[in-house]
């Protein structure tokens, strides 16, 4: 199945991903997704390395407006990670369950049917990993 | 040093759902008008400068061909929302740089070619792929304004309301019969909290003004007093939503170089393409202190008759939004309340105006562009 944004993430298992952000080895600079240059220095290429599972929501909303490889409703939001970036992505959930500053663990989702389905990285709650 | 500024000249059509005439002959109407309205000869005209986000190429040239006005310097500009705006700021820029005397500022955009349903967004943007839409942004933001200092929807909704009745009193917006909180909230929802009519429609329109140098001053003249223009900074961290970054930092150059500070502003228009929007920019623009947004809707000053009338033309909300016509749109209402022209909805004794226009959104910044403007009489 074709993987959207295949260069930022991983996937461990059936429902586990994690996410790949660039990290300078000249200053350090981190980012999200990964750079080709360093926005800090425009060192080329810096370093992928993995990032943690677990995030804090920082925000979220419920879409009815779609984007046109999706249908309405769907839940997106913001995830804070510990190492200093934030991360815009779906979310499975009950819209009912999800309060700012839960921890949100990162997941796979399929979205569409058929040959178009895709695979992304998501979020999902992280008791209900 | 910079020469003043003048708007000598200012035109639009009212904005509509759809017009059936094209963008190049709608944005006629609006360049007719402007010229007509300094009584000013076209061939005086030194430089055009035209902004639209979805125009297509050369479309200056397709306004200005049949209006028997070819062979000047023309500069076809996009910067999504703030386009109009930008071809402001550019022609401000030569005209107070010497350059030229008069020059023709237009905005203009049919939106009515997309249908319904939230703007297409660039798919080169990794959010966007992901499902990121624009009012998801600005949902996002509400959530969290909400989480840190209290509010609820229906303080959202007071924003639509008030930008409506405004509306009422100006034929040129698109939306004019007075609505109720209670009927916003139960509009259909788009992006939760955001219900449709805490959101701008979209709309065909056009404006033009005809932008002078001393030479060309007349007594219905104003003073473009500083004309500011930047873009989005790049950030991927920790950063706090509700401080709408790009506009804090424009309206300090705004202040700075105008010689005002907000307390000095009498009627300003700002970019509330969403309600939630609105608010965020009274902090940012300094007319209150930071949470204190829903506060400022809430006790009534920022209607007409307040203390800081916002949006006095109905704003995004109730005009519509017809991308680059939008922020030259701001202007001509602008100068009308300093020409003291504004009719049903003049704001009494206004002496200093303020635009604030915001120009779409990517990921990693709150917007790509801001604009801003402050016209004196």
């Amino acid at each position: 199945m074709k993987k959207l944004n295949a260069d930022f993430w991983k996937q461990l298992s059936e429902n586990e991903a994690v996410l790949l952000m660039s990290e300078c080895a000249s200053c350090g600079k981190r980012n999200f997704p990964p750079l080709r240059f360093c926005p800090n220095c425009h060192a080329e290429n810096p370093e992928k390395k993995e990032m943690s599972r677990l995030g804090t929501l920082y925000s979220f909303s419920r879409v009815h407006v779609p984007h046109k490889l999706y249908s309405a409703p769907y839940i997106v939001g913001y995830v804070d990670f510990p190492e200093g970036l934030r991360v815009f992505g779906q979310i499975r959930a009950n819209f009912e369950d999800l309060r700012i500053g839960m921890k949100v663990a990162t997941s796979v989702c399929s979205f569409g049917e058929g040959e178009e389905a895709v695979l992304a990285y998501c979020f999902v709650p992280a008791q209900k990993e | 040093m910079a020469r003043p500024v003048y708007v000598t000249g200012i035109g639009m059509t009212p904005f509509r759902k759809k017009y059936d005439i094209t963008l190049s002959e709608l944005a006629q109407e609006a360049v007719v008008r402007a010229l007509r309205d300094a009584g000013f000869d076209r061939n005086r005209v030194e430089a055009v400068y035209s902004g639209s986000a979805w125009g297509g190429p050369l479309l200056g040239q397709r306004i200005l061909r049949d209006l028997g006005m070819t062979g000047v310097p023309l500069v076809n500009i996009e910067n999504a929302c703030s386009s109009g705006s930008t071809a402001l700021h550019q022609g401000w820029a030569a005209v107070a740089q010497g350059m030229y005397d008069a020059v023709l500022v237009i905005g203009s955009e049919k939106l009515s070619r997309f249908g319904s349903g939230a703007l297409p967004l660039e798919d080169d943007d990794h959010e966007v792929r992901l499902g990121q839409v624009m009012p998801a942004v600005y949902a996002m933001r509400a959530q969290r304004y909400f989480h840190e200092y209290g509010g609820t929807p229906a303080d959202l909704a007071q924003v639509a309301v008030k930008n409506r009745r405004h509306a009422g009193l100006n034929e040129n917006a698109q939306f004019r019969d007075p609505i109720t909180v209670e009927e916003v909230l139960a509009s259909r929802p788009v992006a939760d909290p955001l219900t449709l009519l805490m959101c701008c429609p979209k709309a065909d329109g056009a404006a033009a003004l005809l932008i002078t140098s001393e030479r060309y001053r007349n007594g219905r003249s104003v003073e473009v007093r500083t004309s500011r223009l930047t873009s989005g900074v790049f950030e991927d961290g920790i950063v706090d939503t509700t401080i709408d970054e790009i506009t804090v930092r424009c309206a300090k150059e705004t202040y700075e170089s105008a010689g005002i500070g907000p307390e000095d502003v009498d009627v300003a228009e700002v970019h509330d393409a969403f309600a939630s929007a609105e608010v965020f920019y009274y902090e940012a623009l300094g007319f209150c202190k930071q949470g204190e947004g829903l506060n400022l809707v809430r006790s009534g000053a920022t209607a007409i008759g307040g203390r800081i009338p916002v949006n006095p033309s109905g704003g995004l909300l109730s005009k519509g939004h017809p991308l680059g016509a939008t922020g030259v749109a701001q202007i001509v209402e602008i100068v009308e309340q300093l020409r003291g022209e504004a009719g049903a909805r003049q704001v009494e004794g206004a002496k200093v105006g303020l635009t604030h226009c915001t120009g779409g959104g990517i990921a990693g910044m709150d917007h790509g562009a801001c604009t801003m403007h402050v016209l004196v009489r």
